[in-house]
């Protein structure tokens, strides 16, 4: 446990004086201010650690070792990102691109948005082209994966073709879903929705998540 | 209904107090006391703004163990 080991240590101690040290406990009080706070910062279980700027956004999620010495990675993470940040809005160039390339990397922007972004900003550094050429990667990995092979397993739908077995239709109907969420296909997350009901129909702890998919799929039908 | 509508209010209190004790304990452990934890969040980023220092986040719980 944390709290028995890594909070209690004379490094963190010391952690703890560079940075405001703030504790957050839900309590499931009954109308206590910022209980749900876990949430709206993006934690999804407990304990959750992460970094906020003065503004109270989320600069960094910790996600390596809870000790002292993983804190401050994660903090120094956060600090070279507020400091690009901050660079790249007083005009310059390097640090532009290096943001840019940065929340690449963190996930906060697509791709698209990182060419997008960086196409006026000229030429890149050795560097920086590797990373670009690293996130160009991750996304054709990514749209190979929820594009191509979805829309094959979408035909295959269209044709009646339902794997049988567990781990076949269990695979296959993940990649349904990602292609029917990635192209707002209403009719397509319905058929999902339908399976999942039936799969997870004596799961109760699967309720909040196909209640969530029932919505996402009513909402695009009113789009549709 | 009168009765049964007061016992409700009564248990919820009763639940209230529960919870209030589980989170007196959580802050008595001998973690809270190794650092300047702020408890409160809107004085936790006015000191940041103020230190110019970010804010290391720790999120738990005191409803359960």
């Amino acid at each position: 446990m944390v709290e028995g080991g890594a909070l209690r240590s004379e490094e963190f101690r010391e952690f703890a004086k560079d940075h405001v040290t703030f504790l957050h406990v839900t309590t499931r009080i009954p109308g206590r201010k910022h209980d749900d706070l876990l949430q709206k910062k993006g934690g999804r279980g407990f304990p959750y650690f992460c970094m906020l700027d003065a503004e109270g956004s989320v600069i960094a999620q910790h996600a390596g070792d809870r000790t002292a010495e993983g804190f401050r990675k994660t903090a120094a993470a956060a600090r070279r990102f507020v400091d690009l940040r901050t660079r790249a809005a007083a005009g310059d160039r390097e640090a532009k691109i290096d943001f840019c390339l940065l929340r690449g990397q963190l996930g906060q922007i697509a791709f698209a948005e990182v060419e997008a972004e960086l196409k006026p900003l000229g030429e890149l550094s050795e560097e920086q082209t590797k990373v670009y050429r690293g996130l160009e990667a991750d996304a054709m990995v990514k749209e190979t994966l929820e594009i191509e092979v979805g829309k094959r397993f979408a035909a295959m739908l269209d044709e009646g073709l339902v794997p049988q077995s567990e781990e076949a239709a269990s695979r296959f109907w993940h990649h349904i879903q990602v292609y029917a969420e990635a192209t707002k296909d209403a009719r397509l997350l319905r058929r999902y929705l339908e399976w999942a009901r039936e799969r997870f129909r004596d799961q109760p702890q699967a309720r909040p998540f196909l209640e969530s998919l029932a919505k996402r799929v009513e909402e695009l039908e009113r789009k549709g | 209904m009168r009765t049964s509508a007061l016992l409700l209010a009564l248990s919820a209190l009763a639940a209230a107090d529960e919870l209030q004790e589980r989170l007196d304990a959580k802050l008595k452990k001998d973690f809270v006391a190794n650092a300047a934890w702020v408890l409160d969040y809107d004085e936790a980023l006015a000191r940041a703004k103020q230190e110019g220092k970010l804010v290391f986040a720790y999120f738990t719980r005191s409803y359960s163990p």
